[in-house]
C-alpha cells in the first residue's frame, strides 16, 4: 500500500471513528459518550466558545475559497 | 460674581489599575480555546501561510482581549453591587448576560424554524452562484469573505455567557472526542510536514486540502461544499 492510500486510510479511519462515536452516543445515551451536538453545544455555551466556533466555521470557507 | 468651579478631573489611571489590566490580559490568554487559536497561528506561520497565521492570531488576541474586558467589567459590577446590595446584583448580572442555556437554545430554534424555507432557498442560490466562480477568484473571495465576516460580527455582537451552569459531560466521553480530533489533526500536520516543502502539495502525503482539490475543481463540487459549509453554519447558529 502506497503512502498516499495509507494517509487516505488514516483520514477515513478518523472519520469512521467520529461517526461511530456519534452513533454510539445516540443509541446509548447512558454510555457517557456525548454526541457531537452535545460537545459543540457545550463549547458554545460561553461567549468565547461561541465566537471561536463561528471563527473556525468562517476559516473553513475562507481557506477553501478565498484568496 | 465668581466664576463657576471647574469640573472635577477624572481620576488618573494608577499603576495598580494598569497592573490589574495586565494581569487580566495575561490570565485571559490562558484559556484552552484562546491557546488553540495561537497554536494554529504558530503552525500556520511555520507552514508559510502568513495570512492564515494573522487571522488565527487576531482571533486569539480578540478573544483574550474580550475576556479581559468582561473580567474588568465583572469586577466593576461586583464593586458596584457591593454598594448597591445583593438584590441589585442579581438584576445587574441578569441584565448583562445573554443567556445561552438549553432553554434559550430552544427559543432560538423556535425563532429560526420559520426561516428554514427562505434560508434553504437563499443557501441553494448562494451555493450555485458562488460555486460558479473559480476558487480564489475575486468574486468568490468577496462573496465568502463578506458572509464569514458578517457571521463573526453577528456572533461578536450577540453572544453572551450562559445564564446557568452547563450540563456536565463525562470526562471520559470528552476524552474520546478529543482523541479523534487530535488524531486527525496530527495526521494532517504529519502529512503537511512530509511534503517536499510546506507550500508544495504532495500526492504521496496528501493533506485534507489537497484531497479536497479534486472535489472543488468543478462547479457541482464547489456548490455542494459551499452548501455544506452554509448548512453547518446554520446548525451552529441553532445550537
Amino acid at each position: 500500500m502506497s503512502s498516499h492510500w495509507l494517509t487516505v486510510a488514516g483520514y477515513l479511519t478518523f472519520l469512521a471513528l467520529g461517526t461511530g462515536l456519534n452513533v454510539w452516543a445516540h443509541r446509548r445515551p447512558r454510555s457517557g459518550i456525548p454526541t457531537i451536538g452535545q460537545v459543540l453545544a457545550r463549547i458554545m455555551r460561553t461567549r468565547t466558545g461561541r465566537i471561536a466556533m463561528v471563527a473556525w466555521w468562517a476559516f473553513i470557507g475562507l481557506h477553501l475559497f478565498s484568496k | 460674581m465668581s466664576p463657576p468651579p471647574p469640573p472635577p478631573r477624572p481620576p488618573r489611571p494608577s499603576w495598580t489599575a494598569a497592573a490589574a489590566w495586565l494581569w487580566r490580559i495575561t490570565a485571559s490568554l490562558v484559556h484552552p480555546i484562546v491557546l488553540v487559536f495561537f497554536l494554529a497561528a504558530v503552525f500556520s506561520r511555520l507552514s508559510g501561510d502568513t495570512v492564515r497565521a494573522a487571522y488565527f492570531g487576531a482571533v486569539g488576541l480578540a478573544l483574550a482581549w474580550d475576556r479581559a474586558s468582561r473580567r474588568g467589567h465583572a469586577a466593576a459590577l461586583a464593586g458596584a453591587n457591593g454598594r448597591a446590595g445583593a438584590a441589585g446584583r442579581d438584576e445587574l448580572v441578569l441584565a448583562r448576560v445573554a443567556a445561552f442555556s438549553a432553554d434559550s437554545a430552544e427559543r432560538r430554534r423556535a425563532a429560526t424554524r420559520p426561516l428554514l424555507g427562505p434560508a434553504l432557498l437563499a443557501g441553494i442560490t448562494y451555493a450555485v452562484v458562488v460555486g460558479a466562480f473559480p476558487r480564489y477568484s475575486v468574486p468568490a473571495t468577496v462573496c465568502v469573505t463578506s458572509l464569514a465576516a458578517a457571521a463573526i460580527v453577528v456572533a461578536w455582537r450577540t453572544s453572551g455567557e450562559a445564564s446557568g451552569p452547563a450540563p456536565r459531560l463525562r470526562p471520559a466521553g470528552l476524552a474520546a472526542w478529543a482523541l479523534v480530533a487530535v488524531g486527525a489533526s496530527a495526521l494532517e500536520l504529519v502529512s503537511l510536514y512530509l511534503q517536499p516543502t510546506l507550500t508544495t502539495d504532495s500526492y504521496a502525503h496528501p493533506t485534507l486540502s489537497y484531497l479536497a482539490d479534486g472535489i472543488l475543481a468543478a462547479w457541482p463540487g464547489r456548490s455542494a461544499v459551499i452548501f455544506g459549509w452554509l448548512a453547518f453554519g446554520w446548525y451552529l447558529a441553532r445550537l
